[in-house]
C-alpha cells in the first residue's frame, strides 16, 4: 500500500512538471510573433505602407488589365487567363481574376489588423492614429470599391440594389461571411469614405489625403448615377486649386515626376533611388511585344475607328497598327513610371457629364471638356460649342473619357453604370449585365457554405 | 478401407521420409505457459553450438545425431529450460517444450515499448512480422515487405522508383490533414518520418523509412488498438508499428552471410500510340474539327499553316517512330549483400553488421544503393545495470531520373510523341544559313508549357543524385535494484541529412545556353528520451499485478540550406566541374523549423490466475504545435482480458484447445502537423519590398491559438481461438474508431486575407472487421503445409466538416474533395454518362440527374472513392524435406483509381500521345464506343477553350486486384553438408515479385501510391494515378550462410 501511495504521489509530480510549458514553446525563427509585430508607431506606419504596396502591385496593370478585357475597347487577347475574361467565361479556377480578387482582400485584412491592432501600439498620438485609421477607412473602401464595380452586376441593375454584392471586411477577421447586397457595399464605401475625408491631412506626400477621398467619393457617386453628389464631391478637388491640368497628353511619363494632375495614384521609384522598385510589370509586361511575338494585349480595331472619328486626335498616336489590331503605346519604352488612379482629367469629364444629366452649369462642363480637347487636338481646334446641348454635353464627356482612358481599365463601368441607368448598352454583343459580366469568384470562396457564387457564362 | 489406406499412405509416406531424412533430429513446439507459440526460442543442444530458433507458430526443427543430449531451450522473458532427450538412430523424436515465465531476470527481461514484455497482458491487437519475413521478399524498402501479413495493415507500394516509399494505413485513415501514417518506434524512440522533408522533388517524395536495413531487423510489431498502442496516446490514432533491431542472444561467436542478386523489370507496361496510329488518329480529330487536307502537327506546324507545310510535315513525320516507354524504362540488376556477427559472452555481447545494396530499378539510370552498418552492442554492469545501445550509420544515394510529371517515363506517357526522333539525322540551319543541328544531336522539343523536352537527353545530361546520411543510435539502460523493480532509460538520436545536387547543363537552355547548379540540404536532429520505472508483485496467489509510470520528451529540429550557381557554361558538365568551378554560389539559408513533444504516462495491469487481464494507463501529452491553451492532452485506456478456455467448461475440450477474449477503449491522439501552425505571423521587408522608399511590415499567416490535439474513440473486441491443438488458430477482431476534431487545412475564402488555415474541424469514422487465421495443414516436420490468411473489411466515413463545403480541403493537385457522409479520399468529379451514339459526344449527369453536354465545374459530384473496403493477404508455404515453397498472395476489393492522366491520354486530341483504348473510339451516327468523337477542340466536349483537364468519372475506374506478390523456393543444405563446409547454416533460394496481377484495371496498376504535395494529398489521394510509374517485377536469387 505504501508503494502504491509513492506511485500515486509519482504521478501527481509527473503531472505536475506538465505546466513546465516552455518546454513546449518554440516560437518559429525568421518571423515575427502577431503579438511582437505592432508595438510602435513606426510599426504602424510599416503596416499602413503595405497596405499600399499591395495597392500598387494590384495597379500595376494587373486590375486594369481584367477590366479593360471586359470593355469593348479591346481585341481578342493571347493567354488562356485573358480570354476567360474577354469571352466573359471566368470559372473559380481562373488564376488571374483569383489572384487579383485575393490581393485586393490582403489590403483589407492589412488595414483592419492596424485599426484592431491601434491600442497595443506605445506612443501613438490621437492625431497620428486618427490619420492612420483615415488612411485604413481610404484603402479599404478603395479596394471594395474596386471589387464591387467588377465582381458584381452594377448599383441600379435592380431597382433596390437587392442584388448580390461583395464579401465586406469591416474587421481583422478570418471568419467566412456571405456577400453583402450591392445597396450595403456601396453604404459602407461611403461610411468609409466620408470617415477619411473628415480625418485625411490635407497633404500627405504620396499617400492617400483628403482630396483623394474626395475624389473617390465623385467616382463612387457617380458610378451610382448619383450626379448631385458626384459634382459636389469632384467640384472640391477640381476647384481647390491643388492641382492643373497637364499640357501633355502622356500620363505616364518615362520617368517618375511629379504629375500636377495626379490626386492620387501609385509611384515608382527609378534608378538612383535607394531601393529600385517599379510598379509598372502588367503593363509593359502585356503591352509590349515579347521579342518576335505579338504583345498579349491590343487594342481593338473598333476602338481605333472610335478615336479615328477625328483623325486630327494626338490621341490616335497611342495606338499603332499592327497585324490588324493596334498596339497600346502607351507604355512603349518605359519601365519606371507612376500611374496615376485618381486624377484631374478624369474629375473633369465626370462633373461634365453630371451637369450634363442636371442640366446645370453647362458652361462649366463645356469648359471642362474643352480643356481636355484643347489638349487632344491644340487650342480651340475642336471645342465644344459654347451652347452645347445637355445632350452633346453628355455625349462628348463619354466619347473624351474612353478616349482619354484607353488601356486604364475604365471604360467597362461606365459602360456598366450607363446600362444601369437604362440606356440599351451592349458590350461586344453582349448586354452590359449579362452574366459573365461579373466575374467568378475564386475557388476558395466556395469553401465557406454561406457564400453564393455568380452565375458563369451565357453571354455569348 | 477407407481408414486402412488412410494408415498405409501415411506409413508409406513416413517411411520415405525416414529413408530421406538425413539423419536423427529432433523437433516440437515452443510453447508459453498458455500454450501460445513462442517464435525465436533458442533450442540448442547444452554445451555445444549446434542450435536453431522456433518459427512464427514456435516450430523448431533440429538435426543431433543418435544420442542422449541436453536439449536447453532459452527466450526472452521466459525461464532458461533444459531437457534430457534421448535420440534413437533413425527415429525423429518429437519433443515440446512449454516454457515458464517464472523470474524475470536482467537477462531475460526485454523491453518493448515502454515496459518490460512480460508484464504486458495479453489485451492489445499486436501483429508481430518476423525481420526474417521481412527481409524474404525484396522490395524498395522493408516497409512494403508488411504486405499482406497483418490484417487491418494496408500497405500500397508506391511504385517501382528507386526508393519509393508506400502507403501504411492501420485500421483506415482517421486524419485529414494531419499525416495520416502511423507512429514509428526503433529501438524505442520516435524515428523521424516525415515524407515531405524533400516536398515533392521530381515526382518523388523521400521516403523516410529507406535507409533502414531490412537484415538488420528481429522483429517489427504492429499494434492496432488502444490497449496496444495506447500507451503512445497521442501519436497513436494512426496505429504504431515499432521496430526491433537484432542483438546477440547465444553464447559464442556466429556469423551471417547473405547475397542477393536480382533484376528489376516492369510489372506492367504503357500501351502508347505509334506515330502510324497518332497521326490517324489526330487526323480524324481534325477532320472531324472540320480541318481540310493534313492535320497541323505540334513541334512542327500549326493550324495556321498552309495546307503545303502541312502535308509536308505530316510525311516527314511518318518517317519517324520512336518507342518513348523502350527509351526510359529497361531492366535494373540488383546486388545486395550482408555480413553480420554476433558474439554472447559472459557479460558482454555485441552483434555487428555491415550491408550494401544497390537497387536498380526498372527506369533507366535510376538507382538506389545503401550501404549500412551498425553495432548493437549490450553490456551488463555489474549485477543491476544492463546497458543497450544501438548504433547504427547509413548513406543512401539515390541516382534519379524524372518521372511521372517530371518527365523520363512520364514524357514518354505524355508530351514525347512517337513522331518526334530522340536524335537529329540531318543537318538543320538557322535563318541566317548556320547549322544548328548536326546528326546525331538530342532533337528536342517542347511542352505545352514551353519546357524543353527529351527524356533521353535529360537522363543522360542531367547530374541528379539524392543523398540521405542516417545516424539512429539509441541507448537503454535497465536497472534492477530490486526483484521486480525495473528503472528503464532509453534515450536516442536520430540524425538524417539529405541533399540533392541537381547540375543543369547549358544545352537544356535553348534560348540562353545556361545551366545551372543546385545543392539543397536539409538536416533533420530529433532527440528524444523516455524514463519509466516498472514494478510487478503478486499481491495475492495468482493475482500479480504491475504499475509502470513514466515520462518522455522530444525535440526536432530541421535546418535547411540551399546553394545555387546560375549561369553556368557548356564547361560545366559534372558534379566535379562544379567544385573546380570558381566559387559563385548563391546560398539561401531557410527559417529552421522545430517541435517538441512532452509526456507523462502510468499504467497499472493485473491478471488473476493467468485467465483475467486488465490493464488501464493514462497519458498527458504536451505538444508545441498546438495553441498556448491546448497543448496538454490526456489519453487515458483500459482493456480486459479473459482466457475463456482456462475455464472448467472449456478446460479439456478436444476440439478448442485455446479460446480468449479481449476488449479496449481508449483515446489516442494525432498531433502530426507542421510546426507553427497556431501562431498569427508577420513578415517584414525583406528581399527588398518597400513602397515609396519606406520600409513595410504584414501579417504572413492567420494562426489558430486554440489548435488542439486531433483525438480518436478506439474500441476494439477480439476473440482468439485455437483448435485442435492450434493446427487451426482464428482470430476475429472487430473495431470502432471515431477521431473528433479532426485537424484540417482549411482553404480560407479570399476574402479572408489569407489562403488557409489549421482548425480542428472534421469528425471521421473508421469501423471494420479484422480476421486472421492459420492452418498447419500437417503435424509431420518433414512435410509442412502452412496457410496464413487475414481479411480486413474498413467502412470509412467523414461525418462531419463543420460548416465549410467539399473544396474546402483538396488533395493536392488532384480531384479528391472532403465530402460528408462519404469516404476520405472522394473522388468529386464530373459525372460522366454516355457517349451519344448520334452525335458521338460526352454526355454528363448533373447532381439533380440531369443530362447535360457541358462540362461545368458546378456540375462536380461524388462519384467514387480510393480507399479499400477489403484487403488482406494470404500465405501458403510447403515445406518438403529442406525445400520450403512460400507464396504470398495480396488483395484489395472496393477501391477505385481516378487515372488522372487518362483525361488527356484519352481524352482531347493534343500535343500529348494517348494510348491505343483511344481506337474505340465513336466514328460515325450509332457508334457505341468507350470514347466520343475525337476532336483537337476542347469546347466539342464541352470543357472552356484551352482547357483540356477533362476531370470526368469516365477515368474513374474499379481497382479490385489479386497479384502473386511474391513466390520463393528456398532450400536449406542438411547439416551434414554445411558440417563439412564448417557451417552451421546454408540456405539458397529463387523469389519472384508481382509474378501476376488479376485485375480489371485498364491502366498500368491497380496498387498504385503517386507523388503527393503534402501530408494532406497523402490522406485524400489514394488511388490517383497521374503518369505514375508502374510496379516493379523482380526476379532474385540469394544466398544465406551462417558459421
Amino acid at each position: 500500500m505504501k508503494r502504491i501511495s509513492y506511485f500515486i504521489l509519482a504521478i501527481g509530480l509527473a503531472l505536475g512538471i506538465a505546466s513546465c510549458e516552455k518546454m513546449l514553446e518554440y516560437p518559429p525563427e525568421g518571423a515575427i510573433l502577431a503579438e511582437d509585430a505592432l508595438k510602435t508607431p513606426e510599426d504602424a506606419q510599416r503596416l499602413l505602407n503595405s497596405c499600399y504596396d499591395v495597392i500598387a502591385n494590384l495597379f500595376d496593370g494587373k486590375y486594369q488589365n481584367i477590366c479593360e478585357l471586359m470593355s469593348d475597347n479591346m481585341a481578342e487577347p493571347n493567354g488562356l487567363d485573358f480570354n476567360a475574361v474577354y469571352n466573359r467565361e471566368t470559372n473559380f479556377f481562373t488564376p488571374t481574376t483569383n489572384g487579383t480578387y485575393g490581393d485586393f482582400y490582403y489590403a483589407i485584412y492589412r488595414c483592419n489588423s492596424l485599426m484592431k491592432n491601434f491600442d497595443l501600439i506605445e506612443g501613438l498620438s490621437e492625431d497620428e492614429r486618427k490619420r492612420m485609421e483615415a488612411e485604413a477607412k481610404f484603402i479599404r473602401a478603395f479596394c471594395h470599391f474596386s471589387v464591387v464595380k467588377i465582381w458584381a452586376q452594377p448599383y441600379g441593375s435592380t431597382p433596390t440594389n437587392s442584388h448580390l454584392g461583395i464579401i465586406l471586411k469591416r474587421d481583422a477577421s478570418n471568419l467566412p461571411l456571405p456577400r453583402s447586397t450591392v445597396a450595403e457595399s456601396y453604404a459602407f464605401i461611403i461610411e468609409d469614405l466620408e470617415f477619411a475625408i473628415g480625418n485625411l491631412p490635407e497633404e500627405n506626400g504620396n499617400y492617400a489625403k483628403q482630396d483623394a477621398a474626395e475624389g473617390l467619393l465623385a467616382m463612387v457617386y457617380f458610378q451610382m448615377n448619383n450626379y448631385v453628389k458626384a459634382d459636389e464631391y469632384a467640384s472640391y478637388v477640381i476647384d481647390n486649386g491643388n492641382y492643373s491640368m497637364r499640357d501633355t497628353l502622356d500620363r505616364f511619363p518615362a520617368t517618375p515626376e511629379v504629375n500636377l494632375e495626379t490626386v492620387f495614384g501609385i509611384v515608382s521609384s527609378s534608378p538612383g533611388d535607394d531601393n529600385i522598385d517599379q510598379r509598372t510589370d502588367n503593363f509593359i509586361g502585356n503591352y509590349n511585344a515579347g521579342g518576335a511575338l505579338p504583345p498579349n494585349l491590343m487594342f481593338s480595331n473598333e476602338l481605333y475607328q472610335f478615336t479615328n472619328l477625328n483623325s486630327a486626335d494626338d490621341r490616335l498616336g497611342w495606338m499603332q497598327l499592327s497585324s490588324g489590331n493596334y498596339k497600346n503605346r502607351r507604355f512603349e519604352e518605359k519601365v519606371f513610371f507612376n500611374i496615376p488612379i485618381i486624377y484631374l482629367t478624369e474629375l473633369k469629364l465626370i462633373r461634365a457629364e453630371c451637369l450634363g444629366e442636371m442640366g446645370v452649369r453647362l458652361d462649366v462642363a463645356i469648359n471642362d471638356i474643352n480643356e481636355i480637347r484643347d489638349r487632344a487636338f491644340g487650342v480651340g481646334l475642336n471645342d465644344l460649342s459654347p451652347t452645347a446641348t445637355p445632350s452633346e454635353i453628355i455625349a462628348a464627356a463619354r466619347r473624351e473619357y474612353r478616349i482619354e482612358t484607353m488601356g486604364e481599365g475604365k471604360w467597362i463601368n461606365q459602360l456598366k453604370r450607363i446600362g444601369a441607368k437604362g440606356e440599351n448598352i451592349v458590350v461586344r454583343n453582349a448586354p452590359w449585365n449579362c452574366p459573365g459580366m461579373a466575374l467568378q469568384f475564386p475557388n476558395s470562396e466556395f469553401t465557406s457554405a454561406l457564400f453564393v457564387g455568380n452565375p458563369e457564362g451565357g453571354c455569348n | 478401407m477407407l481408414k486402412f489406406y488412410k494408415e498405409s499412405l501415411l506409413t508409406a509416406f513416413i517411411a520415405l521420409l525416414s529413408v530421406v531424412s538425413w539423419g536423427q533430429s529432433i523437433s516440437g513446439v515452443v510453447t508459453d505457459e498458455e500454450n501460445r507459440p513462442i517464435p525465436g526460442a533458442f533450442v540448442l543442444v547444452k554445451g555445444t553450438s549446434n542450435g536453431t530458433a522456433s518459427d512464427q507458430v514456435g516450430n523448431y526443427s533440429l538435426t543431433t545425431g543418435a544420442g542422449t543430449f541436453e536439449i536447453e531451450v532459452r527466450a526472452m522473458n521466459f525461464e532458461t529450460m533444459t531437457k534430457q532427450v534421448t535420440i534413437p538412430a533413425g527415429i525423429i523424436v518429437k519433443q515440446n517444450f512449454k516454457l515458464s515465465s517464472g523470474t524475470l531476470t536482467l537477462d531475460n527481461v526485454e523491453i518493448i515499448g515502454y515496459g518490460v514484455e512480460r508484464n504486458r497482458p495479453s489485451t492489445g491487437s499486436i501483429a508481430k512480422i518476423s525481420g526474417k519475413d521481412i527481409s524474404a521478399i525484396r522490395t524498395p524498402s522493408f516497409e512494403a515487405a508488411l504486405q499482406g501479413q497483418a490484417a487491418g495493415l494496408q500497405v500500397s507500394q508506391g511504385s517501382g522508383i528507386a526508393g519509393a516509399g508506400s502507403l501504411i494505413r492501420i485500421r483506415g485513415t482517421a486524419s485529414v490533414s494531419a499525416g495520416g501514417d502511423p507512429l514509428y518506434i526503433i529501438d524505442g524512440i520516435p524515428m523521424t518520418q516525415d515524407y515531405f522533408l524533400r516536398g515533392n522533388s521530381g515526382a518523388l517524395n523521400n521516403n523516410p523509412l529507406a535507409t533502414i536495413n531490412p537484415n538488420d531487423i528481429e522483429k517489427v510489431e504492429v499494434r492496432k488498438d488502444a490497449a496496444a498502442a495506447g500507451e503512445y496516446g497521442s501519436r497513436a490514432a494512426n496505429g504504431v508499428i515499432i521496430i526491433t533491431t537484432k542483438r546477440a542472444k547465444e553464447k559464442g561467436w556466429k556469423f551471417d552471410y547473405g547475397l542477393n542478386v536480382g533484376i528489376a523489370t516492369p510489372a506492367s507496361r504503357p500501351n502508347m500510340l505509334n506515330t502510324e496510329e497518332y497521326l490517324r488518329i489526330r487526323q480524324e480529330a481534325w477532320e472531324n474539327d472540320g480541318g481540310t487536307g493534313y492535320v497541323w502537327l505540334p513541334n512542327m506546324t500549326s493550324a495556321a499553316d498552309d495546307a503545303a507545310t502541312r502535308k509536308a510535315a505530316y510525311m516527314k513525320a511518318g518517317l519517324t517512330d520512336t518507342d518513348w516507354v523502350n527509351e526510359t524504362v529497361g531492366r535494373g540488376t540488383k546486388y545486395g549483400t550482408n555480413f553480420s556477427a554476433r558474439y554472447g559472452g559472459k557479460k558482454h555481447s555485441v552483434f555487428f553488421s555491415l550491408g550494401y545494396d544497390d537497387n536498380q530499378s526498372f527506369l533507366k539510370g535510376n538507382s538506389y544503393k545503401r550501404i549500412s552498418a551498425r553495432v548493437n552492442p549490450e553490456f551488463r554492469l555489474g549485477d543491476k545495470l544492463r546497458l543497450n545501445l544501438s548504433l547504427s550509420g547509413t548513406r543512401g544515394l539515390n541516382q534519379r531520373v524524372d518521372a511521372a510529371w517530371s518527365g523520363g517515363l512520364g514524357d514518354a506517357m505524355s508530351n514525347a510523341l512517337p513522331y518526334y526522333p530522340v536524335y537529329h539525322t540531318d543537318t538543320t540551319f538557322n535563318a541566317a544559313g548556320e547549322a544548328v543541328n548536326k546528326p546525331g544531336d538530342y532533337f528536342y522539343w517542347r511542352d505545352e508549357f514551353g519546357n524543353v523536352k527529351n527524356p533521353v537527353a535529360y537522363r543522360e545530361q542531367l547530374r541528379w543524385t539524392t543523398v540521405e546520411d542516417r545516424v539512429i543510435n539509441t541507448g537503454r539502460l535497465i536497472y534492477m535494484p530490486k526483484k521486480n523493480l525495473f528503472i528503464v532509460a532509453t534515450g536516442g538520436m536520430d540524425w538524417m541529412q539529405i541533399g540533392e545536387n541537381r547540375l543543369t547543363p547549358s544545352t537544356f537552355d535553348l534560348s540562353n545556353g545556361q545551366g545551372s547548379y543546385s545543392n539543397d540540404q536539409r538536416l533533420v536532429r530529433n532527440y528524444s528520451y523516455n524514463i519509466t520505472a516498472e514494478y510487478s508483485k503478486e499481491i495475492k496467489p495468482e493475482l500479480n499485478a504491475s504499475i509502470l509510470i513514466g515520462h518522455e520528451l522530444q525535440h526536432s529540429k530541421t535546418n535547411f540550406i540551399n546553394d545555387f550557381i546560375p549561369n553556368l557554361d557548356g564547361t560545366v558538365a559534372e558534379f566535379s566541374d562544379v567544385e573546380s568551378n570558381p566559387d559563385t554560389r548563391v546560398r539561401t539559408v531557410g527559417n529552421p523549423s522545430q517541435f517538441s513533444f512532452l509526456g507523462f504516462f502510468a499504467k497499472y495491469n493485473m491478471n488473476y490466475k493467468s485467465k483475467y487481464f486488465f490493464e488501464a494507463s493514462v497519458r498527458r501529452d504536451g505538444s508545441s504545435r498546438f495553441g498556448v491553451n491546448n497543448k496538454f492532452g490526456n489519453f487515458p485506456s483500459a482493456s480486459l482480458g479473459w482466457i475463456i478456455s482456462e475455464e472448467g467448461f472449456l478446460k479439456d475440450n478436444k476440439t478448442i484447445n485455446y479460446m480468449k477474449l479481449r476488449a479496449s477503449y481508449g483515446l489516442t491522439g494525432n498531433s502530426d502537423i507542421p510546426a507553427n501552425a497556431q501562431y498569427a505571423l508577420y513578415s517584414a521587408s525583406n528581399n527588398g519590398i518597400f513602397y515609396n522608399q519606406n520600409p513595410i511590415l504584414f501579417p504572413t499567416q492567420a494562426g489558430n491559438e486554440n489548435l488542439r490535439w486531433e483525438t480518436t474513440n478506439n474500441f476494439s473486441v477480439a476473440l482468439e481461438t485455437g483448435f485442435w491443438q492450434d493446427r487451426l488458430t482464428v482470430i476475429l477482431e472487430g473495431y470502432r474508431k471515431y477521431s473528433r476534431d479532426v485537424l484540417m487545412n482549411v482553404s480560407l475564402p479570399a476574402s479572408t486575407g489569407f489562403t488557409n488555415f489549421w482548425d480542428n474541424v472534421a469528425e471521421v469514422m473508421n469501423q471494420g472487421i479484422e480476421l486472421t487465421t492459420v492452418v498447419n495443414w500437417t503435424e509431420s516436420t518433414k512435410f509442412t503445409a502452412r496457410t496464413s490468411a487475414n481479411f480486413s473489411y474498413n467502412y470509412n466515413e467523414l461525418v462531419s466538416i463543420g460548416d465549410y463545403t467539399p473544396d474546402a480541403v483538396s488533395g493536392g493537385t488532384n480531384d479528391s474533395r472532403v465530402l460528408v457522409g462519404k469516404p476520405i479520399g472522394s473522388f468529386y468529379l464530373v459525372s460522366f454518362s454516355h457517349i451519344d451514339a448520334q452525335s458521338g459526344l460526352p454526355v454528363y449527369i448533373t447532381p439533380d440527374g440531369n443530362y447535360t453536354t457541358d462540362y461545368d465545374n458546378s456540375i462536380r459530384n461524388y462519384v467514387g472513392n480510393g480507399l479499400p473496403k477489403m484487403m488482406g493477404g494470404l500465405t501458403q508455404t510447403f515445406g518438403w524435406k529442406n525445400f520450403s515453397l512460400s507464396a504470398l498472395f495480396t488483395y484489395s476489393l472496393g477501391a477505385r483509381i481516378f487515372d488522372s492522366s487518362a483525361k488527356r491520354q484519352l481524352g482531347v486530341v493534343s500535343s500529348w500521345n494517348m494510348r491505343d483504348e483511344i481506337l474505340d473510339r465513336w466514328t460515325a451516327p450509332g457508334d457505341e464506343s468507350t470514347f466520343g468523337r475525337l476532336t483537337l477542340d476542347e469546347t466539342t466536349y464541352g470543357l472552356p477553350d484551352g482547357f483540356p483537364w477533362w476531370n470526368t468519372s469516365l477515368f474513374m475506374y474499379k481497382a479490385n486486384y489479386m497479384r502473386l506478390r511474391n513466390l520463393s523456393l528456398d532450400y536449406t543444405f542438411p547439416n551434414e553438408v554445411t558440417k563439412k563446409l564448417k557451417m552451421t547454416g546454408l540456405n539458397i533460394g529463387v523469389s519472384v515479385t508481382n509474378l501476376f496481377t488479376i485485375t480489371n484495371f485498364p491502366g498500368l496498376d491497380p496498387e498504385v501510391v503517386r507523388d503527393f504535395e503534402n501530408a494532406q494529398d497523402r490522406n485524400l489521394s489514394p488511388n490517383v494515378t497521374y503518369l505514375t510509374p508502374m510496379q516493379e517485377r523482380s526476379f532474385n536469387i540469394r544466398l544465406n550462410a551462417n558459421f
